[in-house]
C-alpha cells in the first residue's frame, strides 16, 4: 500500500483499487486452480473406487487433465439453441460462478490474517451470497428452450432454497459458541485439539455439524442430492444445452463449490487453521493445516458421491423440511440451554467435549473395522489363469 | 368473478436417445412437471425383421440370429431356439451336451442378471456397483471365451448339441471363480441392496399384483417378483433340470408391497445365488461322452406347428414355429419377456414421478433388441 | 388332461362346434373366427381349466388365408393348449380378446402391424413396430420391400452405387 502511494505517487483511492484487483485475481486464480484439482481428484478417486484407473494419461497421474478439459471446452463451437433467450443464456453461467466465487472473500485460506475481507458479518454474508446461484439456475433452465432443462432448473431451485434454511439454522450453533458473526472470531473461538473444535463441543454442536454438512451437499447439487442433474433422467438437467466455454464455467462453479464446502466446514466446525501455541504465527503451517483438513472433507464429499444412490424429489424435500430443520432447531435450542448451564458450572464444557469426541472416535474405529472385513472378502483370488 | 389459474400439461419426450432407457425406446409422457399423467411407449426403433429373416435362412443357419435377439443373455437365446427345433425333430441330445448346455446357460444367466441389477442401480444414481458388477462379469466373459471363443454373441449351441467341447481343467477354473464370486457379490449387495436410500426408491413403486401379472403375461423374474411361483425349469422341465436341486425365489413383500420394484430386483439377486448352486452341482456330475446328437444335414421338420418355452434370464422365451416341410421355417414367432413386460407401463405409469418411471423400467429388465426383434 | 378332454368340455358348456386339428406334434383346437369370444371366455373362466394366461398370439400367412394361433397357459393346473382359427386374406377380421387378457393388447397390435389382421373391439389398434406412415404389411409372403421411405432411397441402383468398389 505504502509502496504504491509513496513510490508511484498514486492517490489512496487508486492504490486501494489496484490492491483490490490484485487480491481478486489471486483469489480467482486459487479458486480456478482448486476447482480444476477437485475435478481431477474426483475422477481419479472414482476410478480407484471402481477398481479401475482414473485419469492417467495427461501428466503424471493425469493431474493435467483439467487443463486438457479446459482447452478442449474453449475450442468448442459457440452454440446458442434456436429459440433460446439470448441475453439470459449468455449471462447465466457467470451469475452462477459469481454466487460461488464471491463466498471465497470471507473464507480463510490460512490463518486469520489470510481472510481477504474479515467482515464483522462474515457468516451472514456467506449464507446470503450463495443464494444468487438459485437465480442463475432458474435462468439456465428457462433460457435453454428445453423442457427437460426447465424441469431440472425448477427442481434445483426448489432444492437449494429448501436446504438453505437448515444450513443457516445449523450455523447458529458455532455462532453461539463464538459469540460473534465474524469469521475471524469463529476461528479464534476454536482450539487446535480435536475436542476444542466447534463440531465436538457438545452433542448439539455435533448435530449442527452434520446438518450443516448434509445441507451443504444439497446446496451444491452433489449426490445423494443430485436429482436436478441426474444423468439417467434429465441428461444433466439445467446445463444440458450449454456447451463449450459456458459449460466450462458451470463445471468450474460446481467443483469450486465442492472446494468451498470443504473450506467452510473446516473453518466453521473443524477448527480451521489453529495450531498449537508454540507453532502459532507460522503462515505456511497454518495454510498447510487448513488445506489438509479441507482436502479431507472434500474426499468425504467425493466418497459419498460414488457410494450412495440418489433421493427422489419428494424424499429430498421431506428430508429437508421434516428432518433437518427440526434437528437444526433442536441443536440451537440445546446449545443455548447448555451454554446457560455452562455459565453456572464452567467445568462441564471440556468434559462434554471430550466425551463427544471419544464417542466419535469409537464410531470411526467400528467403521474402519468394517472396511477391513470388506477388503479381506474381496481378496479371494479367482485363478482363471 | 374470479378466474382460476390455468395449468397445462406439457408433453415431453423421453426420447430414443436417453441414458436411462435400456436401449432405444421412446416414451411420450404427459406431465405437469413432476407427476406423469399419461405415458405411451413407442417401440420399434430396433426392429430388424428377424422373424422375416427366418423365412429365408435354413434352420441351422438361424442360430446366430438368435444371439442378436437378446445379446445380453445370448447363450440362453440360442438354447431357446435349438430346444424348439429339437422338440420338433425329436432329436436326442447326449447327456454331456446337456450338462455343458446348463453350465453355459447358467453362467450366462449370472452375467445377464449382473447387468440387469447394475443398470437398475445406475439409474438410481449409484454408479459404483455397476462398474464392480461388470468387473465380475469380465471373469464370466473370460470363462465363456475359453469354451467358444466369443465374449458377447456366442453362437455356441447347435441343433442337437453344442459346437465345441469344454477344455481341460475347466471345472477347476469355474469352481475357482465361483468361490471368489459368491463372497464378492455379497459385499457388493451390502452397498446397494440393503441401503436405505435405495430401498426408499424401490419399495412401494410400481406394485403389480399376482392377478395383474398373469393378466399381462409377465414372465420370469417379473412374475416371480409378484409372488407367483412358476418357473419353466421346474414346472415343465427340459434338459436335465429335473436332476438338479435348486429353489425358486419369489417376491415376499419384505419391504413394501408385493410385486413392487424391490421384489423384482431382489428375485434377480436371489436367482444369482441359485445359479451358483446349480453350477456347482453340474460341475460335479458332468459325464463323459459325445457333444452332438445325430441330426441330418438338411433339416426338414414335418409340416405342423409347435410352441416351446424356455427359461431365459428375462422370462420365458416362447418360440412358435410353423413348418411346412421346407428347409427354412414358414413362420417363426419369438415371444420374449421384455415385450410383455413393456406392455404394462401405460397402466403402471399413472400418477407417479418421472424418477419412479425410471425405477420401474430398470426393475422390469427390458432390453430393447429383445423387445423389437 | 389332454386336448380331446378340453374339446369335450368346450362342447358341453358353450354349444360351439370345435374340432381337433391334428399334426405330428400335438393337437390344437380349431374354431371359427366368429366363435372366438365365447370359447375363450369359457376357457378363462372355467374352474377345471382356468386358462388365465395368454402366452402368445400370432398369425401365419398360408396360401390365401391367415391362420391365427392363440397359445393359452394355466398355471394352476399346469396345462397348455393351442387354439387355431383362420381368416381369409381379403377380409382379415376377427374379434379381439383384449377384455379377457390384457396381454392381448400389444400382441394383437403387433399382428395388425405385420400382417394386417384387424381386430374388432381393440381399444387402440395402431402400428407398434413400424412407423405410423408405413405402407404395407411386411410379414405377408407377397410383400415387396419399398423403394424408399420418406427421403431415404433404397432402390437397387442406389444400393449398387454405394457398394461399388
Amino acid at each position: 500500500m505504502n509502496l504504491l502511494t509513496d513510490t508511484l505517487g498514486m492517490t489512496e483511492l487508486w492504490a486501494n483499487v489496484v490492491i483490490m484487483l490484485i487480491v481478486c485475481t489471486i483469489v480467482f486464480a486459487v479458486f480456478a486452480l482448486m476447482s480444476g484439482i477437485t475435478s481431477w481428484a474426483e475422477r481419479r478417486i472414482a476410478g480407484r473406487m471402481q477398481s479401475r484407473y482414473g485419469c492417467n494419461r495427461v501428466g503424471p497421474f493425469g493431474i493435467l487433465q483439467f487443463v486438457a478439459d479446459a482447452v478442449k471446452l474453449i475450442l468448442k463451437e459457440d452454440l446458442i439453441p434456436d429459440g433460446a433467450d439470448r441475453f439470459l443464456y449468455k449471462i447465466t453461467p457467470y451469475l452462477c460462478l459469481m454466487g460461488v466465487l464471491a463466498t471465497l472473500v470471507v473464507l480463510p485460506l490460512g490463518s486469520r490474517a489470510m481472510i481477504v475481507a474479515d467482515l464483522n458479518v462474515g457468516v451472514l454474508y456467506f449464507i446470503s451470497i450463495t443464494s444468487i446461484v438459485v437465480i442463475g439456475i432458474l435462468m439456465a433452465g428457462w433460457s435453454s428452450n428445453n423442457k427437460w432443462s426447465l424441469l431440472g432448473g425448477m427442481r434445483s431451485a426448489a432444492q437449494i432454497v429448501s436446504y438453505e434454511i437448515p444450513v443457516a439454522m445449523a450455523l447458529l450453533t458455532p455462532i453461539l459458541i463464538a459469540g460473534s458473526l465474524s469469521m475471524g472470531d469463529l476461528l479464534d473461538s476454536q482450539g487446535w485439539l480435536p475436542w476444542e473444535w466447534a463440531a465436538f463441543q457438545t452433542p448439539f454442536s455435533a448435530l449442527a455439524f452434520f446438518v450443516f454438512f448434509i445441507g451443504s451437499l444439497a446446496e451444491g447439487n452433489r449426490t445423494p442430492f443430485d436429482l436436478p442433474e441426474a444423468e439417467s433422467e434429465l441428461v444433466s438437467g439445467f446445463n444440458t444445452e450449454y456447451s463449450g466455454f459456458r459449460f466450462a464455467v458451470f463445471f468450474m462453479a460446481e467443483y469450486g463449490n465442492v472446494f468451498l464446502i470443504g473450506l467452510s466446514t473446516t473453518a466453521l466446525f473443524l477448527g480451521g487453521p489453529n495450531l498449537p501455541g508454540f507453532l502459532q504465527g507460522n503462515p505456511f503451517l497454518s495454510v498447510a493445516v487448513m488445506m489438509l483438513k479441507t482436502f479431507f472433507v472434500m474426499f468425504v464429499v467425493i466418497w459419498l458421491r460414488w457410494t450412495l444412490p440418489r433421493f427422489r424429489i419428494d424424499q429430498l424435500m421431506d428430508l429437508s423440511w421434516k428432518y433437518l430443520l427440526p434437528c437444526a432447531l433442536i441443536a440451537f435450542f440445546g446449545q443455548s440451554v447448555f451454554m446457560l448451564v455452562a455459565h453456572e458450572i464452567p467445568a462441564i464444557t471440556p468434559i462434554t467435549a471430550i466425551v463427544v469426541f471419544i464417542v466419535f472416535l469409537l464410531t470411526m474405529v467400528k467403521f474402519f473395522g468394517r472396511i477391513r472385513t470388506n477388503y479381506k472378502e474381496q481378496s479371494i483370488p479367482v485363478g482363471l489363469n | 368473478m374470479t378466474s382460476e389459474l390455468k395449468t397445462e400439461h406439457i408433453t415431453i419426450n423421453m426420447g430414443p436417445q436417453h441414458p436411462s432407457t435400456h436401449g432405444v425406446i421412446r416414451f411420450v409422457i404427459k406431465t405437469d412437471g413432476e407427476i406423469i399423467h399419461e405415458c405411451d411407449p413407442d417401440v420399434g426403433y430396433l426392429h430388424r425383421g428377424i422373424e422375416k429373416i427366418a423365412e429365408s435362412v435354413t434352420w441351422q443357419g438361424f442360430v446366430p440370429f438368435t444371439d442378436r435377439v437378446d445379446y445380453v443373455a445370448s447363450m440362453n437365446a440360442n438354447w431357446a431356439y435349438c430346444l424348439a427345433v429339437e422338440k420338433m425333430l425329436g432329436t436326442e441330445v447326449p447327456e454331456r451336451a446337456e450338462y455343458i448346455r446348463v453350465i453355459a446357460g447358467e453362467l450366462n444367466r449370472i452375467s445377464s442378471h449382473l447387468v440387469a441389477i447394475g443398470a437398475a442401480d445406475m439409474d438410481m444414481g449409484a454408479i459404483t456397483p455397476f462398474v464392480q458388477f461388470l468387473r465380475e462379469r469380465e471373469y464370466i466373459n473370460d470363462l465363456l471365451e475359453m469354451i467358444c471363443g466369443a465374449r458377447l454373441t456366442y453362437n455356441y449351441y447347435s441343433i442337437g448339441g453344442v459346437n465345441y467341447d469344454i477344455p481341460e481343467g475347466y471345472s477347476k477354473k469355474v469352481t475357482g471363480f465361483l468361490d471368489h464370486f459368491e463372497v464378492a457379490v455379497e459385499q457388493m449387495h451390502r452397498l446397494v441392496t440393503y441401503n436405505q436410500i435405495f430401498i426408499n426408491r424401490f419399495a412401494n413403486v410400481g406394485a403389480v399384483s399376482p392377478e395383474m401379472a398373469m393378466d399381462y403375461n409377465f414372465v420370469g423374474p417379473n412374475l416371480r417378483g409378484s409372488g407367483v411361483k412358476y418357473d419353466v425349469r421346474r414346472n415343465k422341465p427340459y434338459s436335465i433340470y429335473d436332476k438338479l436341486d435348486f429353489e425358486i425365489p419369489i417376491g415376499t413383500a419384505s419391504v413394501g408391497t408385493l410385486g413392487d420394484c424391490y421384489d423384482r430386483y431382489f428375485v434377480r439377486v436371489e436367482e444369482i445365488r441359485e445359479s451358483v448352486k446349480i453350477l456347482r452341482q453340474c460341475l460335479q456330475q458332468i459325464p463323459a461322452g459325445e457333444i452332438q446328437g445325430k441330426v441330418k444335414n438338411a433339416i426338414k421338420p414335418p409340416v405342423g406347428h409347435k410352441y416351446v418355452r424356455t427359461e431365459t434370464p428375462r422370462g420365458d422365451t416362447g418360440y412358435f414355429i410353423y413348418s411346412d416341410g421346407k428347409t427354412s421355417p414358414s413362420r417363426l414367432k419369438i415371444r420374449t419377456g421384455s415385450f410383455t413386460g413393456m406392455s404394462i407401463i401405460p397402466e403402471l405409469a399413472r400418477n407417479i414421478f418421472i424418477a419412479d418411471l425410471v425405477a420401474i423400467i430398470g426393475s422390469l429388465d427390458i432390453v430393447a433388441p429383445e423387445l423389437d426383434r | 388332461m389332454n386336448t380331446t378332454e378340453i374339446i369335450d368340455l368346450i362342447q358341453k358348456n358353450t354349444q360351439v362346434a370345435v374340432k381337433a386339428s391334428e399334426n405330428c406334434y400335438d393337437t390344437s383346437i380349431l374354431i371359427e373366427p366368429k366363435d372366438v369370444l365365447p370359447v375363450m371366455t369359457f376357457l378363462k373362466s372355467s374352474r377345471d381349466l382356468s386358462f388365465k394366461v395368454l402366452s402368445s398370439h400370432t398369425a401365419v400367412h398360408d396360401g390365401n388365408e391367415f391362420k391365427l394361433f392363440w397359445n393359452l397357459l394355466s398355471y394352476e393346473h399346469n396345462l397348455e393348449t393351442t387354439i387355431e382359427s383362420s381368416v381369409p386374406v381379403s377380409s382379415p377380421k376377427v374379434q379381439s380378446v383384449c377384455e379377457l387378457w390384457k396381454a392381448a393388447d400389444w400382441l394383437e397390435r403387433e399382428s395388425y402391424d405385420l400382417f394386417g389382421v384387424e381386430y374388432i373391439g381393440h381399444p387402440d389398434l395402431r402400428r407398434i413396430m413400424l412407423p405410423e406412415d408405413w405402407e404395407g404389411f411386411p410379414l405377408r409372403k407377397d410383400y415387396q420391400s419399398p423403394e424408399g421411405y420418406q427421403d431415404i432411397d433404397n432402390s437397387r441402383s442406389e444400393i449398387d452405387k454405394r457398394f461399388k468398389p
